[in-house]
């Protein structure tokens, strides 16, 4: 229940496909200058990111994680993107 | 080479009386442009499985370019963009390189032949004094387009023949390199494309466009998004955002392409089918007519055969 409350959407998009969508709570990726964490409600952000591992804790409360080759992270509103080239 | 074929064939039957097939050449013909048929017919579904999942690829590429668009057209509002080279246009364009895409197969109507004569036309013209001191400079990608201009001893830098066999967003991306890295460098002063859009089924479109320098287009809304945080900053974020909207313009441009040529192979394929249909049509007219003309003679000879015995 709480941690529905603490939810917001992620998308992680690549040139071929959507990767990923749904629900997290936390996402931390590693920005140009080091890495960084976005939970809800963070203001209206837009990062590069270097290559390195993105961590999602999803709604669950599971954890995932992914490879990235650099890329894009955009908050607005309640709404995450994560643009990169190459996801694994 | 089909419908060239049909003419030719109305042309021969309509003056059977010059050469007279015997039945067996009708029916071998016959035979044979059946078995055209089939193939084109084959290759025509097979172009259509191809197109759909070309259209489908270009439909998911689009989140991405477009959500990069957005960002360069917001950050170039906030930035000054003449401190990023590729995105300030040059005074004095002394060399120009053209990217040209095709494709890798024939068989696709005038698909390539169109584009091909559409980069002469901007080499030969719109960049005729550049030409002319051969600072024209070109990448194909397609082993068509790869083939003319090598034959003809164009300036090419690059070439990627057959990248279409097996299409993928890292040749797309080293495409892209190779261009802003020559662009970079002073090499060229401005980048060109040359290519197929896909806009429907029907229509093909020939496109040009300018790759680099890259004119971002300023998003109308200044205010909007004046409220982002930016990390690092604003001028390091467009830096690396530069090089990946060109990766993915031309990634773009190549499923466009791709989807394009599926298009074009399908029409061209449908059309040869159908004269295959018309010349099997005329063919069997004339091998009636020729089967009737030989009952005919049979009838009167054995007629006359049984006239001579009675008399």
């Amino acid at each position: 229940m709480a941690s529905s409350d603490k939810a917001f959407k992620l998308d992680i998009v690549t040139p071929q496909k959507l990767f990923f969508s749904g629900e997290v709570t936390s996402v931390i990726a590693p920005g140009l200058d080091g890495l960084f964490q976005i939970m809800k409600g963070h203001a209206p952000l837009l990062a590069a990111l270097k290559s390195g591992k993105v961590r999602l804790s999803l709604s669950d409360k599971s954890e995932d994680s992914f490879q990235i080759e650099g890329g894009f992270f955009e908050v607005s509103g309640n709404k995450a993107i994560l643009l990169t080239e190459d996801v694994s | 080479m089909l419908f060239r074929g049909v003419r030719k064939i109305i042309g021969n039957t309509n003056n059977v009386s010059e050469y007279m097939p015997t039945l067996k050449d009708i029916r071998i013909r016959l035979k044979g442009i059946k078995s055209t048929q089939q193939v084109t017919k084959a290759m025509k579904m097979v172009a259509a499985a191809k197109l759909r999942r070309a259209q489908d690829r270009a439909i998911q590429a689009r989140p991405y370019a477009g959500k990069l668009k957005e960002m360069l057209a917001s950050l170039s509002t906030k930035v000054d963009t003449s401190l990023n080279p590729l995105l300030s246009p040059r005074e004095e364009v002394k060399k120009v390189l053209v990217i040209l895409v095709t494709s890798d197969r024939g068989l696709c109507g005038g698909f390539n032949a169109n584009i091909i004569k559409m980069a002469q036309r901007v080499i030969h013209e719109d960049y005729a004094a550049l030409h002319a001191k051969g600072d024209v400079t070109m990448i194909c990608a397609g082993t068509k387009g790869t083939e003319f201009f090598r034959k003809r001893g164009y300036n090419l830098t690059a070439a990627y023949p057959a990248v279409f066999q097996n299409l993928s967003f890292d040749s797309a991306r080293e495409i892209a390199d190779t261009a802003s890295k020559m662009y970079l460098s002073g090499e060229v002063d401005r980048v060109v494309l040359v290519y197929n859009e896909f806009k429907s089924v029907l229509s093909p479109n020939l496109r040009t466009e300018q790759l680099l320098p890259i004119a971002p287009e300023q998003s109308a809304e200044k205010g909007a998004s004046s409220e982002y945080l930016y990390e690092p900053s604003p001028a390091a974020i467009i830096d690396e955002l530069v090089p990946k909207h060109l990766h993915t313009q031309m990634w773009r441009v190549m499923l466009e392409s791709n989807a394009a040529e599926q298009a074009a192979r399908m029409g061209a394929m449908d059309s040869a089918t159908e004269n295959a249909k018309e010349l099997i049509r005329l063919l069997n007219i004339s091998y009636n007519r020729a089967r009737q003309a030989a009952i005919t003679k049979e009838l009167s000879e054995i007629v006359a055969g049984a006239d001579a015995l009675k008399q």
